[in-house]
Protein backbone atom coordinates (compact mmCIF):
# COMPACT_ATOMS: atom_id res chain seq x y z
CA UNK A 1 0.00 0.00 0.00
CA UNK A 2 2.81 2.13 0.94
CA UNK A 3 4.80 1.39 -1.82
CA UNK A 4 1.83 1.88 -4.00
CA UNK A 5 1.33 5.16 -2.83
CA UNK A 6 5.16 5.73 -3.47
CA UNK A 7 4.85 4.92 -6.88
CA UNK A 8 1.86 7.03 -7.31
CA UNK A 9 3.74 9.68 -6.02
CA UNK A 10 6.23 9.72 -8.29
CA UNK A 11 4.76 8.77 -11.28
CA UNK A 12 2.48 12.45 -10.57
CA UNK A 13 5.91 13.93 -9.97
CA UNK A 14 7.27 13.06 -13.25
CA UNK A 15 4.61 13.82 -15.29
CA UNK A 16 4.37 17.64 -13.42
CA UNK A 17 7.98 17.84 -14.14
CA UNK A 18 7.33 17.04 -18.12
CA UNK A 19 4.78 20.10 -18.20
CA UNK A 20 7.40 22.52 -16.41
CA UNK A 21 10.28 21.41 -19.15
CA UNK A 22 8.03 22.17 -21.91
CA UNK A 23 7.21 25.82 -20.77
CA UNK A 24 10.59 27.14 -21.53
CA UNK A 25 10.56 26.49 -24.86
CA UNK A 26 7.67 28.86 -25.68
CA UNK A 27 8.79 31.53 -23.59
CA UNK A 28 8.29 34.66 -25.57
CA UNK A 29 5.88 37.23 -24.09
CA UNK A 30 4.52 35.43 -21.16
CA UNK A 31 4.83 38.45 -18.79
CA UNK A 32 1.64 40.05 -20.44
CA UNK A 33 -1.47 39.18 -18.64
CA UNK A 34 -3.91 37.78 -21.58
CA UNK A 35 -7.41 39.39 -22.35
CA UNK A 36 -9.73 38.54 -19.80
CA UNK A 37 -7.54 36.36 -17.70
CA UNK A 38 -8.51 38.25 -14.68
CA UNK A 39 -11.70 39.31 -13.28
CA UNK A 40 -13.56 42.52 -14.19
CA UNK A 41 -13.47 43.79 -10.59
CA UNK A 42 -9.67 43.21 -10.59
CA UNK A 43 -9.14 44.94 -14.66
CA UNK A 44 -11.03 48.16 -13.07
CA UNK A 45 -9.07 48.25 -9.72
CA UNK A 46 -5.36 48.03 -11.37
CA UNK A 47 -6.56 50.14 -14.18
CA UNK A 48 -7.42 52.41 -11.33
CA UNK A 49 -4.47 52.42 -9.47
CA UNK A 50 -2.36 53.19 -12.14
CA UNK A 51 -4.19 56.40 -12.52
CA UNK A 52 -2.36 58.63 -10.57
CA UNK A 53 0.88 57.61 -11.85
CA UNK A 54 -0.39 58.75 -15.48
CA UNK A 55 -1.25 61.95 -14.26
CA UNK A 56 1.75 62.57 -12.58
CA UNK A 57 4.11 61.44 -15.94
CA UNK A 58 0.93 63.43 -17.53
CA UNK A 59 2.03 66.76 -15.83
CA UNK A 60 5.60 65.98 -16.13
CA UNK A 61 5.60 65.51 -19.63
CA UNK A 62 3.57 68.69 -20.12
CA UNK A 63 6.32 70.50 -18.34
CA UNK A 64 8.73 69.51 -20.88
CA UNK A 65 7.08 70.28 -23.70
CA UNK A 66 6.41 73.79 -22.50
CA UNK A 67 9.92 74.18 -21.83
CA UNK A 68 11.43 72.60 -25.00
CA UNK A 69 9.51 72.20 -28.11
CA UNK A 70 11.18 68.97 -29.40
CA UNK A 71 10.09 67.21 -26.17
CA UNK A 72 6.75 65.82 -27.93
CA UNK A 73 9.40 64.72 -30.72
CA UNK A 74 11.77 63.26 -28.47
CA UNK A 75 9.13 61.32 -26.29
CA UNK A 76 7.09 59.96 -29.33
CA UNK A 77 11.01 58.49 -30.48
CA UNK A 78 11.03 57.31 -26.96
CA UNK A 79 7.64 55.30 -26.72
CA UNK A 80 8.62 53.88 -30.15
CA UNK A 81 12.18 52.88 -29.00
CA UNK A 82 10.89 51.45 -26.27
CA UNK A 83 8.49 49.48 -28.31
CA UNK A 84 11.14 48.23 -30.89
CA UNK A 85 13.22 47.14 -27.88
CA UNK A 86 10.61 44.83 -26.92
CA UNK A 87 10.15 43.45 -30.15
CA UNK A 88 13.76 42.32 -30.04
CA UNK A 89 14.41 38.45 -29.66
CA UNK A 90 17.31 38.40 -27.33
CA UNK A 91 19.11 34.94 -27.12
CA UNK A 92 17.54 32.92 -23.62
CA UNK A 93 20.02 30.11 -22.11
CA UNK A 94 16.55 27.57 -22.78
CA UNK A 95 17.95 27.84 -26.57
CA UNK A 96 14.49 29.92 -27.64
CA UNK A 97 13.94 33.33 -28.14
CA UNK A 98 12.47 35.72 -25.84
CA UNK A 99 11.47 39.51 -25.38
CA UNK A 100 13.01 41.87 -22.92
CA UNK A 101 10.50 44.55 -21.46
CA UNK A 102 12.67 47.10 -22.13
CA UNK A 103 10.68 49.39 -19.67
CA UNK A 104 13.70 49.15 -16.89
CA UNK A 105 15.88 50.53 -19.62
CA UNK A 106 13.64 53.19 -20.70
CA UNK A 107 13.30 54.42 -16.65
CA UNK A 108 16.92 54.72 -16.85
CA UNK A 109 16.97 57.12 -19.82
CA UNK A 110 13.89 59.01 -19.50
CA UNK A 111 12.62 58.87 -16.09
CA UNK A 112 10.27 56.68 -14.39
CA UNK A 113 6.76 58.79 -14.23
CA UNK A 114 7.24 59.57 -18.01
CA UNK A 115 7.56 56.12 -18.52
CA UNK A 116 4.73 55.32 -17.03
CA UNK A 117 2.54 57.19 -20.19
CA UNK A 118 4.64 55.74 -22.25
CA UNK A 119 4.49 52.67 -21.33
CA UNK A 120 0.83 52.73 -21.59
CA UNK A 121 0.67 53.75 -25.15
CA UNK A 122 3.65 50.64 -26.01
CA UNK A 123 1.48 48.31 -24.30
CA UNK A 124 -1.77 49.85 -26.28
CA UNK A 125 0.12 49.08 -29.38
CA UNK A 126 1.29 45.29 -28.16
CA UNK A 127 -2.05 44.54 -27.52
CA UNK A 128 -3.51 46.02 -30.89
CA UNK A 129 -0.60 45.40 -33.25
CA UNK A 130 1.01 42.50 -31.83
CA UNK A 131 -1.86 40.59 -29.59
CA UNK A 132 0.71 40.60 -26.45
CA UNK A 133 -1.60 41.67 -23.76
CA UNK A 134 -5.09 42.99 -23.76
CA UNK A 135 -7.35 45.67 -23.64
CA UNK A 136 -9.12 45.09 -20.59
CA UNK A 137 -5.89 43.63 -18.88
CA UNK A 138 -4.15 47.21 -20.00
CA UNK A 139 -4.35 48.12 -16.02
CA UNK A 140 -2.93 45.22 -14.62
CA UNK A 141 0.27 45.24 -17.42
CA UNK A 142 0.32 48.75 -17.23
CA UNK A 143 1.00 48.71 -13.41
CA UNK A 144 3.25 45.37 -13.54
CA UNK A 145 5.37 46.64 -16.72
CA UNK A 146 5.29 50.57 -17.03
CA UNK A 147 4.84 51.43 -13.29
CA UNK A 148 6.26 49.18 -10.80
CA UNK A 149 9.49 47.97 -12.68
CA UNK A 150 9.91 51.20 -14.25
CA UNK A 151 10.38 53.09 -10.53
CA UNK A 152 12.41 49.77 -9.25
CA UNK A 153 14.31 50.24 -12.20
CA UNK A 154 15.41 54.30 -11.53
CA UNK A 155 15.40 53.63 -8.11
CA UNK A 156 17.68 51.06 -8.29
CA UNK A 157 20.16 53.05 -10.94
CA UNK A 158 20.05 56.41 -8.78
CA UNK A 159 20.89 54.32 -5.35
CA UNK A 160 23.89 52.85 -6.94
CA UNK A 161 24.71 56.00 -8.76
CA UNK A 162 24.72 57.83 -5.33
CA UNK A 163 26.89 54.40 -3.80
CA UNK A 164 29.82 55.57 -6.47
CA UNK A 165 29.18 51.70 -7.56
CA UNK A 166 30.34 50.90 -11.39
CA UNK A 167 27.81 52.54 -13.59
CA UNK A 168 27.21 48.90 -15.39
CA UNK A 169 26.69 47.34 -12.08
CA UNK A 170 24.11 49.79 -11.43
CA UNK A 171 22.89 49.52 -15.16
CA UNK A 172 22.39 45.96 -15.13
CA UNK A 173 21.00 45.52 -11.43
CA UNK A 174 18.54 47.88 -12.77
CA UNK A 175 16.92 46.27 -15.51
CA UNK A 176 17.30 42.76 -14.10
CA UNK A 177 15.82 43.70 -11.04
CA UNK A 178 13.34 45.83 -12.10
CA UNK A 179 12.22 42.28 -14.66
CA UNK A 180 12.16 40.60 -11.53
CA UNK A 181 9.91 43.17 -9.88
CA UNK A 182 7.56 43.08 -12.33
CA UNK A 183 7.38 39.35 -12.67
CA UNK A 184 6.28 39.10 -8.95
CA UNK A 185 3.53 41.82 -9.58
CA UNK A 186 2.33 39.98 -12.05
CA UNK A 187 2.32 36.72 -10.21
CA UNK A 188 1.04 38.74 -7.56
CA UNK A 189 -1.88 39.71 -9.49
CA UNK A 190 -2.45 36.46 -11.26
CA UNK A 191 -2.47 34.66 -7.26
CA UNK A 192 -5.20 37.70 -6.55
CA UNK A 193 -7.39 36.76 -9.32
CA UNK A 194 -7.04 32.98 -8.27
CA UNK A 195 -6.22 32.41 -4.80
CA UNK A 196 -7.45 28.60 -4.37
CA UNK A 197 -6.42 27.69 -1.39
CA UNK A 198 -4.80 31.13 0.20
CA UNK A 199 -2.85 33.71 -1.29
CA UNK A 200 0.37 32.67 -0.11
CA UNK A 201 -0.04 29.25 -1.52
CA UNK A 202 -0.97 30.85 -4.75
CA UNK A 203 1.51 33.05 -4.90
CA UNK A 204 4.07 30.65 -4.46
CA UNK A 205 2.69 28.19 -7.53
CA UNK A 206 2.58 31.38 -10.17
CA UNK A 207 5.97 32.38 -8.80
CA UNK A 208 7.05 28.83 -9.41
CA UNK A 209 5.91 28.37 -12.47
CA UNK A 210 6.41 31.62 -14.10
CA UNK A 211 10.26 31.26 -12.59
CA UNK A 212 11.04 28.98 -15.35
CA UNK A 213 11.40 31.66 -18.08
CA UNK A 214 11.54 35.07 -15.79
CA UNK A 215 14.75 34.40 -14.40
CA UNK A 216 16.73 33.66 -17.35
CA UNK A 217 14.73 36.75 -18.81
CA UNK A 218 15.60 39.29 -16.19
CA UNK A 219 19.39 38.10 -16.65
CA UNK A 220 19.57 38.19 -20.03
CA UNK A 221 17.93 41.81 -19.82
CA UNK A 222 20.48 43.09 -17.55
CA UNK A 223 23.16 42.25 -19.74
CA UNK A 224 21.47 43.36 -22.65
CA UNK A 225 21.40 46.87 -20.98
CA UNK A 226 24.82 46.78 -19.93
CA UNK A 227 25.77 46.07 -23.85
CA UNK A 228 23.43 49.19 -25.54
CA UNK A 229 24.45 51.33 -22.10
CA UNK A 230 28.11 50.97 -22.93
CA UNK A 231 28.05 51.29 -26.81
CA UNK A 232 25.95 54.64 -26.04
CA UNK A 233 28.09 55.52 -23.39
CA UNK A 234 30.95 55.62 -25.93
CA UNK A 235 28.88 56.88 -29.21
CA UNK A 236 26.63 59.47 -27.93
CA UNK A 237 27.81 61.09 -24.55
CA UNK A 238 26.38 64.12 -25.37
CA UNK A 239 23.06 62.51 -25.93
CA UNK A 240 23.10 60.55 -22.60
CA UNK A 241 24.67 63.89 -20.92
CA UNK A 242 21.43 65.78 -22.15
CA UNK A 243 19.45 63.19 -20.67
CA UNK A 244 20.99 64.00 -17.58
CA UNK A 245 21.75 60.05 -17.38
CA UNK A 246 25.47 60.51 -16.97
CA UNK B 1 3.04 44.00 -38.89
CA UNK B 2 0.66 41.51 -40.13
CA UNK B 3 -2.68 42.99 -37.88
CA UNK B 4 -1.98 46.20 -39.12
CA UNK B 5 -1.77 44.91 -42.67
CA UNK B 6 -4.33 43.13 -42.44
CA UNK B 7 -6.76 45.90 -41.11
CA UNK B 8 -6.21 48.32 -43.96
CA UNK B 9 -7.62 45.62 -46.38
CA UNK B 10 -10.78 44.35 -44.28
CA UNK B 11 -13.82 45.07 -45.98
CA UNK B 12 -14.79 46.49 -42.85
CA UNK B 13 -12.62 49.40 -42.64
CA UNK B 14 -14.49 52.33 -43.51
CA UNK B 15 -17.13 51.80 -41.07
CA UNK B 16 -17.98 54.26 -38.45
CA UNK B 17 -15.19 53.20 -35.90
CA UNK B 18 -17.26 54.27 -33.03
CA UNK B 19 -19.75 51.43 -33.90
CA UNK B 20 -17.06 48.46 -34.42
CA UNK B 21 -15.31 50.06 -31.02
CA UNK B 22 -18.54 49.79 -29.42
CA UNK B 23 -19.27 46.46 -30.78
CA UNK B 24 -16.05 44.62 -29.35
CA UNK B 25 -16.80 46.86 -25.95
CA UNK B 26 -19.87 44.94 -25.11
CA UNK B 27 -19.06 41.39 -26.94
CA UNK B 28 -15.94 41.70 -24.25
CA UNK B 29 -17.84 43.08 -21.13
CA UNK B 30 -20.55 40.58 -21.55
CA UNK B 31 -17.86 37.44 -22.00
CA UNK B 32 -16.07 38.45 -18.69
CA UNK B 33 -18.90 38.85 -17.28
CA UNK B 34 -20.98 35.46 -17.85
CA UNK B 35 -17.93 33.42 -17.73
CA UNK B 36 -19.63 30.36 -18.87
CA UNK B 37 -18.65 27.81 -21.86
CA UNK B 38 -21.85 28.97 -24.23
CA UNK B 39 -21.51 32.86 -24.27
CA UNK B 40 -17.23 32.45 -25.28
CA UNK B 41 -17.92 30.37 -27.55
CA UNK B 42 -20.69 31.91 -29.04
CA UNK B 43 -18.63 34.97 -29.11
CA UNK B 44 -15.42 33.58 -30.71
CA UNK B 45 -18.01 31.98 -33.34
CA UNK B 46 -19.86 35.31 -34.13
CA UNK B 47 -16.64 37.49 -34.00
CA UNK B 48 -14.81 34.61 -36.42
CA UNK B 49 -17.86 35.66 -38.31
CA UNK B 50 -17.66 38.86 -38.40
CA UNK B 51 -13.53 39.38 -38.82
CA UNK B 52 -13.40 36.48 -41.82
CA UNK B 53 -16.90 36.61 -43.82
CA UNK B 54 -17.97 40.48 -43.34
CA UNK B 55 -14.46 41.75 -43.07
CA UNK B 56 -12.47 39.31 -45.48
CA UNK B 57 -9.77 38.57 -43.62
CA UNK B 58 -8.35 35.17 -44.25
CA UNK B 59 -8.92 32.63 -41.68
CA UNK B 60 -5.64 30.86 -42.17
CA UNK B 61 -4.16 34.47 -40.46
CA UNK B 62 -6.74 34.46 -38.17
CA UNK B 63 -5.72 31.03 -36.65
CA UNK B 64 -2.50 31.92 -37.13
CA UNK B 65 -2.76 35.10 -34.74
CA UNK B 66 -5.05 32.75 -32.57
CA UNK B 67 -1.70 31.08 -31.76
CA UNK B 68 0.05 34.66 -30.82
CA UNK B 69 -0.85 34.11 -26.74
CA UNK B 70 0.19 30.81 -26.49
CA UNK B 71 2.67 31.15 -24.17
CA UNK B 72 0.95 32.72 -21.87
CA UNK B 73 -1.77 30.25 -22.06
CA UNK B 74 -0.02 27.75 -21.24
CA UNK B 75 2.10 29.00 -18.24
CA UNK B 76 -1.47 30.36 -17.18
CA UNK B 77 -3.11 27.10 -17.92
CA UNK B 78 -0.23 24.95 -16.26
CA UNK B 79 -0.90 27.01 -13.20
CA UNK B 80 -4.49 27.42 -12.84
CA UNK B 81 -4.66 23.42 -12.96
CA UNK B 82 -2.09 22.86 -10.16
CA UNK B 83 -3.39 23.16 -6.80
CA UNK B 84 -1.42 24.18 -4.12
CA UNK B 85 -2.70 23.51 -0.70
CA UNK B 86 -1.45 21.77 3.24
CA UNK B 87 -3.73 19.15 2.72
CA UNK B 88 -4.36 16.93 -0.15
CA UNK B 89 -8.36 16.82 0.19
CA UNK B 90 -10.39 16.96 -3.46
CA UNK B 91 -7.12 16.36 -5.16
CA UNK B 92 -7.23 12.96 -7.61
CA UNK B 93 -3.42 13.33 -8.64
CA UNK B 94 -0.56 14.73 -5.61
CA UNK B 95 2.96 14.84 -4.40
CA UNK B 96 3.92 16.45 -1.26
CA UNK B 97 6.70 18.61 -0.62
CA UNK B 98 7.29 18.51 2.90
CA UNK B 99 4.22 19.80 4.49
CA UNK B 100 2.93 21.19 1.54
CA UNK B 101 0.87 19.10 -1.11
CA UNK B 102 0.92 20.04 -4.95
CA UNK B 103 -1.56 18.19 -7.54
CA UNK B 104 -4.34 18.33 -9.46
CA UNK B 105 -8.25 17.81 -9.14
CA UNK B 106 -10.99 17.33 -11.75
CA UNK B 107 -12.66 20.80 -11.02
CA UNK B 108 -9.50 22.51 -11.07
CA UNK B 109 -8.92 21.00 -14.84
CA UNK B 110 -12.57 22.38 -15.71
CA UNK B 111 -11.99 26.13 -14.61
CA UNK B 112 -8.78 25.79 -16.35
CA UNK B 113 -10.23 25.19 -19.50
CA UNK B 114 -13.07 27.44 -18.95
CA UNK B 115 -10.83 30.58 -18.56
CA UNK B 116 -9.11 29.25 -21.42
CA UNK B 117 -12.27 29.52 -23.26
CA UNK B 118 -12.89 32.89 -22.01
CA UNK B 119 -9.52 34.52 -23.04
CA UNK B 120 -10.21 32.64 -26.76
CA UNK B 121 -13.77 34.56 -26.65
CA UNK B 122 -12.49 37.90 -25.72
CA UNK B 123 -8.93 37.57 -27.58
CA UNK B 124 -11.86 37.18 -30.73
CA UNK B 125 -13.39 40.70 -29.85
CA UNK B 126 -10.07 42.50 -29.28
CA UNK B 127 -9.05 40.76 -33.01
CA UNK B 128 -12.41 42.30 -34.39
CA UNK B 129 -11.39 45.84 -33.58
CA UNK B 130 -7.97 45.31 -34.60
CA UNK B 131 -8.32 43.39 -37.59
CA UNK B 132 -11.06 45.98 -38.80
CA UNK B 133 -10.08 49.16 -37.35
CA UNK B 134 -6.61 50.80 -39.04
CA UNK B 135 -4.82 52.50 -35.63
CA UNK B 136 -5.55 55.74 -37.44
CA UNK B 137 -9.38 55.78 -37.10
CA UNK B 138 -8.93 54.87 -33.47
CA UNK B 139 -6.95 57.94 -33.05
CA UNK B 140 -9.63 60.17 -34.59
CA UNK B 141 -12.19 58.71 -32.15
CA UNK B 142 -9.30 59.27 -29.21
CA UNK B 143 -9.23 62.83 -29.83
CA UNK B 144 -13.31 63.16 -29.10
CA UNK B 145 -12.80 61.57 -25.87
CA UNK B 146 -11.52 63.24 -22.86
CA UNK B 147 -8.18 62.40 -23.35
CA UNK B 148 -5.67 65.42 -23.41
CA UNK B 149 -4.52 66.36 -27.25
CA UNK B 150 -0.75 66.25 -26.40
CA UNK B 151 -1.05 62.68 -25.56
CA UNK B 152 -2.99 61.35 -28.50
CA UNK B 153 -0.31 63.53 -30.40
CA UNK B 154 2.39 61.44 -28.83
CA UNK B 155 0.77 58.39 -29.74
CA UNK B 156 0.07 59.66 -33.60
CA UNK B 157 4.04 59.88 -33.36
CA UNK B 158 4.67 56.70 -31.83
CA UNK B 159 2.91 54.87 -33.88
CA UNK B 160 4.19 56.53 -36.90
CA UNK B 161 8.15 56.04 -36.09
CA UNK B 162 7.54 52.26 -34.44
CA UNK B 163 7.62 51.20 -38.40
CA UNK B 164 10.88 53.60 -39.35
CA UNK B 165 12.49 52.28 -36.38
CA UNK B 166 11.35 48.60 -36.65
CA UNK B 167 12.57 49.07 -40.40
CA UNK B 168 15.77 50.61 -39.26
CA UNK B 169 16.43 47.30 -36.63
CA UNK B 170 15.41 44.62 -39.39
CA UNK B 171 18.18 46.35 -41.40
CA UNK B 172 20.67 46.32 -38.90
CA UNK B 173 20.08 42.95 -38.08
CA UNK B 174 20.46 41.40 -41.72
CA UNK B 175 23.71 43.23 -41.97
CA UNK B 176 24.96 41.81 -38.56
CA UNK B 177 23.34 38.27 -39.48
CA UNK B 178 24.86 38.29 -43.15
CA UNK B 179 28.56 38.76 -41.04
CA UNK B 180 27.95 35.98 -39.02
CA UNK B 181 26.98 38.31 -35.86
CA UNK B 182 24.85 35.31 -34.36
CA UNK B 183 26.58 32.46 -35.02
CA UNK B 184 27.07 32.32 -31.43
CA UNK B 185 25.51 32.81 -28.19
CA UNK B 186 28.12 35.45 -27.03
CA UNK B 187 28.56 37.44 -30.79
CA UNK B 188 24.37 37.19 -30.57
CA UNK B 189 24.09 39.09 -27.02
CA UNK B 190 26.64 41.36 -28.44
CA UNK B 191 24.71 42.07 -31.52
CA UNK B 192 21.54 42.48 -30.28
CA UNK B 193 23.13 45.15 -28.13
CA UNK B 194 24.87 46.75 -30.15
CA UNK B 195 21.28 46.83 -32.74
CA UNK B 196 19.06 48.47 -29.69
CA UNK B 197 21.94 51.17 -29.39
CA UNK B 198 22.13 52.05 -32.67
CA UNK B 199 18.12 51.53 -32.50
CA UNK B 200 18.36 54.82 -30.11
CA UNK B 201 20.89 56.58 -31.71
CA UNK B 202 19.05 56.60 -34.86
CA UNK B 203 15.77 57.66 -33.08
CA UNK B 204 17.53 60.14 -31.04
CA UNK B 205 18.68 61.86 -34.18
CA UNK B 206 15.59 61.29 -36.10
CA UNK B 207 13.84 63.64 -33.47
CA UNK B 208 16.14 66.16 -33.96
CA UNK B 209 15.66 66.00 -37.86
CA UNK B 210 11.73 65.88 -37.98
CA UNK B 211 11.58 68.68 -35.60
CA UNK B 212 13.78 70.92 -37.84
CA UNK B 213 11.73 69.69 -40.30
CA UNK B 214 8.45 70.53 -39.11
CA UNK B 215 9.48 73.87 -37.25
CA UNK B 216 11.02 75.41 -40.80
CA UNK B 217 6.65 74.15 -41.95
CA UNK B 218 5.29 76.65 -39.36
CA UNK B 219 5.16 73.67 -36.06
CA UNK B 220 3.65 75.50 -32.91
CA UNK B 221 3.79 72.60 -30.78
CA UNK B 222 0.27 71.73 -31.92
CA UNK B 223 -0.28 69.13 -34.41
CA UNK B 224 -3.26 69.15 -36.54
CA UNK B 225 -5.05 66.44 -38.53
CA UNK B 226 -8.05 66.43 -40.60
CA UNK B 227 -11.28 64.24 -39.77
CA UNK B 228 -11.90 61.51 -41.41
CA UNK B 229 -15.54 61.00 -42.87
CA UNK B 230 -17.77 58.54 -42.15
CA UNK B 231 -21.26 57.38 -43.58
CA UNK B 232 -23.99 57.58 -41.09
CA UNK B 233 -25.14 53.97 -40.03
CA UNK B 234 -28.14 53.29 -38.59
CA UNK B 235 -28.40 49.73 -40.02
CA UNK B 236 -24.83 49.03 -38.15
CA UNK B 237 -26.08 50.71 -35.14
CA UNK B 238 -29.25 48.33 -35.39
CA UNK B 239 -27.92 45.37 -35.82
CA UNK B 240 -25.03 46.03 -33.30
CA UNK B 241 -27.85 46.65 -30.70
CA UNK B 242 -29.75 43.28 -31.40
CA UNK B 243 -26.47 41.40 -31.78
CA UNK B 244 -25.24 43.02 -27.88
CA UNK B 245 -29.06 42.42 -26.40
CA UNK B 246 -29.12 38.78 -27.67
CA UNK B 247 -26.02 38.11 -25.84
CA UNK B 248 -26.82 39.74 -22.44
CA UNK B 249 -29.71 38.09 -22.51
CA UNK B 250 -28.03 34.71 -23.31
CA UNK B 251 -25.55 35.50 -20.87
CA UNK B 252 -28.07 35.65 -18.19
CA UNK B 253 -29.68 32.97 -18.72
CA UNK B 254 -26.39 30.82 -19.34
CA UNK B 255 -25.45 32.64 -15.61
CA UNK B 256 -28.60 31.10 -14.11
CA UNK B 257 -28.03 27.46 -15.27
CA UNK B 258 -24.01 27.74 -14.76
CA UNK B 259 -22.86 26.56 -18.12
Amino acid sequence: MLANKKTDNVKTLVALLSVLLVIPITSANAMHIMEAYIPGVHCILWGALCIPFLIAGGISMKKQMSRDGKAKLLLALAGAFVFVISSLKIPSVTGSCSHPTGTGFGAILFGPSVMSVLGIIVLIFQALLLAHGGLTTLGANTFSMAIAGPFVSYGIFRLMKKLNAPIGLGVFLAAALGDLFTYCITSLQLALAFPGDGIGYSLMKFMGIFATTQLPIAIAEGILSVIIFNVLSVSCKSELKELRVI
Amino acid sequence: MLIDRLSYMSRLRDINPLLKVLTAFFSIVICIWADSFVISILTLLSMTTLITCFGGTKIKYLLHLMTVPASFVMLGSAAAVLIVSSSRLGMSHAFSLGSIYIGISKDSIITAFRIMIKCFGSLSCMYFLSLTTPMIDLFGLLRRSILPDFIVEIMELVYRYIFVLHDASDRIHTAQDSRLGYSSLRLGCHSVGVLAANVFIRAYRQADKTYTAMESRGYNGEIRLLKGKYARNIHGYIAMSVFVMFMAITAIICRRYGV
